[in-house]
């Protein structure tokens, strides 16, 4: 035949199966440029089974979507069903996943281990003899519930609401449970954001409104990242595949990092600079765009405060754009590329060189700082605030290849029931010392409640373990073995760690493909929603089953969290009496327990804009249609969303204040997107705050009290903190002024792509990979100690020692030492998590505590007979635990870099150990309270903390006022 | 009669439907062998024995100085793909890809109307500098060592490239990488290694050399073939009798000229281009084997 014939029967051919929806070329074909099965097949996939080969062994599997639970990007997974035993084998990526496009890190397929491990928990245990005794017995749910429920239920009847806390690590889920605390009436939210993002959050929040980065990567002309830490650890996968691209189509890459991590070695400036000092770089680069009027002046005179900053810093002068720009350029002249030279270590001509790159990116800049120096410096959220800076210098906010404020590029939606604000201010959360702080001090909780400031009556830690993972752990284990500061400690958690030893009640809780979430991040420049489901409950429900519980579908008992607080919720309020209940009901049948069908069936249905059409087309329900698919897009290229005309019919009877804010009388139209927000206040007249009066127009504007983007945050002015309230260089408690000579900074933070906090310890194929966290440790710096690789060495800090075996690498700025997170986990009993958790003896006389590793892991007979082939012992060491707390006064951040000393080991010293002092851990804790500027001194109107700054669970306004002195 | 640009929208199917086809065989790609009539998809060992041990089916390798995967050569392709404002992806030049994207290209002149003579330049340009300035040589190697199934794959997209030729007009000048591609290196003045590598680089040297010919060379020859990579098992043959499997390679070399002179016709300067090298080549090898001074090896 022709080639011409050829061609039309080829053409016709697929024309006739793509009207049918269904894919022409097969899967796995680079026609496609991608390899992945046609979603089409997913009922029915055929693969041959690899572990069969040579022979040709087809197997069939049922596709079934869900959300990864390992870090809090939210990619997509595909579980592959085995339709003959009904398992599943494996998981890949979701091609349909906006975010994640069908990729995923290491961590992803291995949800296999996790929930196929054989040390998992899958009945709920009450302990039994002392907390942290190691014995357990098994207990029916009924029997949890209704003890968990009635203590609640009592609590709460005594007017006890501020005792019930709950405590969470990374949520994976937006809102649910924040509501479910709201609908008690709770404050008793508390996140782990202060050990982890809160520096960050305030730098962004400050500016824009908005507390998190979005950064358009993919679309970049310059990337500029503070450290590696979201692109090689935490955001990996969607930020990395989207920086690669990038830099195919020839961006710069410019990374801040002490380390060579992965991310600094793809890197065209890799700029190893001195810890804390990257704030001083960013205003260099700063000061050279103002010096030089390479910033978009037109951009910065429509949306920078810059009239509010003249008016309130300057009166005297007339407002004008040329009279700030002199002003600007005399408050950062200082910062020289000479000065931050002198400050970060990297010399002038480098700086000079990445500023001018900078100089060329025009509204193409994108920047992210998440954790890293703004986590681990005072002043730290100072970093990121500089950082973004540069993006409202250069008009690269919200533009294609800028940084956006997050919330518009995620979407929240609206649930079934929207309970009203607790009206009650948990101090013990919230202490008055920190009135800025972005989100709960969690951190502080042992040092407060020593300090007699309240007690738990119930406290449940939900997938947290703030043993391991927060500072000073043995304080910790202090608070959780005393049941006088708590009366019952109720774990939720799908795997065994070190907090959920100290547990009255360990209660097993479904991964990734157990349970049901909805979950958006920001990615890049659209909204999406991801939908977390138990797989094997949807797979079932596939083929005809109906299940109403999805304890009936995971292993064992394990259940998941939205059914479990449902239930405790009617437990705890059985006949709507206090008001709680009806936030759990059906609407659809009044008086019945609201089902997570019902809940997300309405949701999809009701919330989710463009869903119910996108599924009518396919004949599907929008709940039908996420159980398929998984995730869906709402919206992409959202665009500047603060050049937005506000319609007019959202203004009316306008007040204005001097600088454009404009308010109106008219109601707000309900949010269709629920993501956090800044919320201004209303004017004198209680007029609400729409938008910004812009040459003449009400544009949108930013969720801050201007309006605009905040250059001069008269919050922070306001609130006591006038010499910061301009972006500024903070020096930091590591600065080398601030320690003595024989002492280095301790890097205690850094990620690395295969391991996730805590949550990993139970997944084997990460493990083998990465399983212990040696010190790095510079040759300079070795020398002098006769150090090498292997060796083993004491690290001292302020209130202890551990003993920790060296590598020495020329991958690490000298004078500057570091230790991964994720390692060292420790178990005191030989039950629990045998893969990655050494056995330890924990011993205390007083306020001294020690930790030493009795036995390390090793091969063991199981159910899976991969855990015969364990071949490594050395499992880390626990360097967190000799960590004092550091809350930075503003932000409330701890600031996790250390001053210590690293020392040859000592005789005796043993690999692992490690001593404390908590009585001087809380010396130091005093020492850095006395840093902050309290609400009680400094509030000017009376409040607790500034209103319109986002919190998890915002109380009422009667809530936020301070006590009535006296 | 259809209007021109629709008929070429749907003329380029056929170079995705090649294009797939070289993937792993797969009972998937099974309807698509059999709408182009090349019958029943060969065993998987007969794919993996040509296209991952034999001929491996990227630009880069037949491009690129270095006779290698990757480098400027498949560079220059995702540089094209930039140009053009798209984003290349990991392999832009494994020949599925390219065979695909070049579908893309006449479609995009199809449906931008407005940008059509920008998109039918690209086209051209795509054709004659990334497709044609290598496959020529591809295909004509190929056919002297697939089987059949690949044989008659090959000849199809032979003449569906000839029939592009012919749409798009002639490109008068040689891609600047085929005239600026070094020489192949005498082992007299640059040693026995940069010979080699040369050798073994089809752009610098004019002949594809797959493991098998040297395979032939030891079996017709008597000599001991050692198993492993070309410039190992090559530098085992001269060791064992240098003049001789030099001489070999000079046959080989101008029969391999010889019997691409017949695509001359077809594509004009680029095959005369690979024509001219392989004869260079030849005479380099006949010399050395004439005089034996190729050193110790």
């Amino acid at each position: 035949m022709a080639i011409k014939d050829l061609n039309q029967r080829v053409s016709a051919a697929k024309a006739a199966t793509e009207a049918r929806g269904e894919t022409f070329y097969p899967g796995a074909s680079r026609v496609h440029l991608a390899a992945f099965p046609p979603k089409e097949r997913w009922d029915d996939w055929v693969e041959l089974d690899s572990k069969a080969w040579p022979e040709r062994v087809e197997r069939r599997y049922m596709l079934v979507p869900t959300t990864c639970f390992n870090c809090e990007s939210a990619c997509g997974l595909l579980a592959y069903v085995d339709r003959d035993t009904m398992q599943v084998r494996k998981f890949e990526g979701n091609p349909e996943h906006p975010g994640s496009r069908g990729r995923n890190c290491a961590k992803g397929p291995a949800t296999l281990n996790q929930i196929t491990d054989p040390d998992r928990i899958l009945h709920p245990l009450k302990r039994v003899g002392e907390r942290g005794a190691g014995q357990w017995q098994r207990v029916s749910w009924d029997e949890a519930l209704d003890d968990i429920g009635g203590r609640i239920r009592k609590a709460m009847l005594e007017k006890r609401h501020n005792e019930i806390m709950y405590h969470v690590g990374r949520p994976g889920e937006d809102g649910f449970t924040e509501r479910m605390l709201a609908a008690w009436g709770v404050d008793g939210h508390n996140s782990h954001t202060n050990i982890c993002s809160a520096g960050a959050r305030a730098g962004y929040q400050l500016w824009c409104g908005i507390d998190r980065p979005s950064p358009d990567h993919a679309n970049a002309d310059v990337i500029l990242l503070i450290s590696s830490h979201l692109e090689t650890g935490h955001y990996f996968n969607p930020h990395a595949q989207r920086i690669i691209e990038a830099k195919h189509r020839g961006a710069k890459l410019i990374v801040l990092d002490t380390r060579l991590s992965n991310t600094a070695t793809h890197a065209d400036f890799w700029l190893a600079t001195q810890p804390g000092s990257e704030a001083a770089m960013m205003l260099a680069i700063a000061s050279h765009l103002i010096r030089h009027r390479l910033y978009d002046a037109e951009f910065m005179r429509r949306w920078w405060n810059w009239q509010e900053y003249l008016d309130t810093v300057h009166p005297g002068l007339d407002p004008t754009f040329e009279n700030f720009h002199k002003m600007l350029e005399a408050e950062y002249e200082g910062y020289t590329f000479e000065f931050a030279a002198a400050e970060t270590g990297v010399d002038a001509g480098t700086l000079r060189q990445v500023a001018e790159v900078v100089a060329t990116a025009g509204s193409r800049l994108s920047t992210h700082n998440w954790r890293s120096a703004a986590a681990g410096n005072e002043g730290g959220w100072q970093v990121a605030r500089t950082l973004f800076f540069l993006n409202c210098l250069t008009g690269s906010v919200a533009t294609p290849g800028g940084t956006y404020p997050n919330a518009w590029n995620k979407f929240v939606a609206r649930p079934i029931h929207l309970p009203s604000h607790p009206d009650t201010w948990n101090d013990v959360n919230w202490p008055g010392e920190y009135p800025l702080s972005m989100y709960e001090l969690s951190f502080l909780l042992p040092h407060l409640v020593k300090d007699g400031r309240g007690r738990l009556d119930t406290y449940f830690t939900r997938v947290y373990n703030p043993v391991w993972t927060n500072p000073d752990g043995f304080s910790w284990i202090d608070m959780l073995t005393d049941e006088d500061k708590v009366g019952l400690h109720v774990s939720l958690t799908p795997t065994w760690n070190e907090t959920a030893y100290f547990a009255d009640y360990v209660l097993p809780m479904g991964g990734g493909s157990e349970r049901h979430d909805i979950h958006s991040y920001e990615t890049h420049d659209a909204q999406w929603i991801g939908f977390r489901q138990p797989v094997m409950r949807a797979a079932r429900e596939r083929l005809g089953e109906t299940i109403t519980d999805t304890r009936e579908a995971n292993p064992g008992e394990v259940w998941e969290e939205n059914e479990f607080w449902m239930d405790l919720t009617w437990r705890i309020d059985p006949d709507g009496e206090l008001g709680i209940r009806k936030f759990f009901e059906s609407k659809a049948s009044p008086g019945e327990k609201l089902t997570v069908d019902e809940y997300y069936g309405w949701l999809f249905e009701s919330s989710v804009p463009g869903l119910p059409e996108k599924a009518a087309k396919e004949d599907l329900s929008p709940l039908d249609y996420m159980r398929r698919y998984g995730s869906f897009e709402v919206a992409r290229g959202i665009g500047a969303v603060y050049e937005t005309e506000v319609a007019a019919d959202e203004l009316e009877d306008l007040g204005e204040d001097p600088f454009g804010r404009v308010y109106t009388r008219a109601k707000a139209p309900a949010p269709l997107n629920m993501a956090p927000t800044g919320a201004p206040g209303p004017d004198a007249e209680g007029r609400r705050p729409v938008g910004v009066r812009v040459d003449g127009k009400v544009l949108r504007g930013f969720p801050t009290p201007s309006g605009k983007l905040e250059f001069y945050s008269p919050t922070l002015a306001n609130w006591g903190w006038k010499e910061v309230a301009i972006p500024t260089y903070m020096k930091s408690h590591v600065h080398p002024q601030n320690m003595a000579t024989d002492q280095k900074v301790l890097i205690s933070t850094f990620r690395i792509p295969t391991q996730i906090h805590t949550r990993s310890a139970n997944a084997k194929w990460l493990d083998e990979i990465s399983h212990t966290n040696p010190l790095w440790l510079h040759p300079k710096d070795a020398r002098p100690l006769g150090v090498k690789t292997g060796d083993l060495v004491r690290v001292e800090t302020e209130i202890g020692y551990f003993v920790v075996k060296s590598w020495v690498t020329e991958g690490i700025k000298p004078g500057t030492v570091a230790c991964s997170h994720h390692m060292g986990r420790w178990k005191l009993h030989d039950n629990g998590q045998r893969q990655m958790m050494a056995t330890a003896a924990l011993e205390h006389d007083g306020g001294n505590w020690a930790l030493r590793q009795k036995k390390p892991v090793g091969p063991y007979e199981s159910s899976d007979p991969d855990t015969q082939r364990i071949w490594w012992t050395d499992v880390g060491v626990h360097q967190n635990l000799t960590f004092p707390v550091h809350p930075d006064p503003v932000s409330g951040m701890h600031c996790w870099h250390q001053a210590v000393r690293v020392v040859n080991a000592k005789p005796g010293d043993r690999y692992g150990e490690i001593f404390v002092d908590i009585d001087k851990s809380h010396e130091v804790f005093k020492n850095w309270l006395a840093k902050t500027r309290s609400a009680v001194d400094h509030s000017p109107d009376g409040n607790r903390r500034p209103h319109w700054l986002i919190r998890p669970v915002k109380p009422t306004a009667d809530a936020y006022k301070l006590p009535v002195k006296g | 009669m259809r209007p021109f640009g629709e008929r070429r929208l749907i003329a380029m199917e056929i170079f995705r439907s090649l294009g797939a086809l070289i993937e792993p065989p797969r009972p998937n790609l099974a309807p698509l062998a059999d709408l182009l009539e090349l019958g029943q998809l060969p065993p998987e060992t007969e794919h993996t024995d040509l296209l991952l041990f034999q001929l491996y089916p990227y630009a880069s390798v037949y491009l690129g100085p270095e006779g290698m995967l990757g480098g400027e050569a498949r560079d220059r392709i995702a540089g094209f793909w930039r140009a053009l404002g798209e984003t290349p992806p990991p392999e832009p030049d494994h020949l599925t890809v390219m065979l695909a994207f070049y579908a893309e290209l006449c479609e995009h002149e199809t449906r931008d109307t407005v940008h059509a003579d920008r998109w039918r330049q690209a086209r051209k340009v795509y054709l004659w500098e990334h497709l044609l300035s290598w496959l020529p040589a591809y295909l004509t190697k190929l056919e002297t060592i697939a089987p059949a199934f690949y044989r008659d794959w090959s000849q199809l997209l032979r003449e569906a490239l000839a029939n592009e030729a012919v749409t798009v007009g002639p490109q008068n000048r040689l891609p600047l990488h085929l005239r600026t591609a070094p020489a192949i290196a005498d082992p007299r003045d640059e040693g026995l290694d940069a010979f080699m590598d040369a050798l073994f680089s089809p752009v610098r040297s004019g002949v594809l050399w797959v493991r098998n010919d040297l395979s032939h060379a030891a079996r017709e020859l008597e000599l001991g073939s050692r198993v492993g990579e070309r410039r190992f098992v090559l530098k085992a043959l001269l060791g064992q009798d240098s003049a001789a499997i030099l001489g070999w390679l000079a046959d080989a070399s101008m029969a391999w000229a010889e019997r691409l002179q017949g695509d001359k016709q077809s594509w004009g300067a680029i095959v005369a281009h690979w024509v001219a090298r392989a004869e260079v080549t030849a005479g380099l090898l006949r010399e050395l084997s004439r005089t034996d001074s190729i050193g110790d090896p």
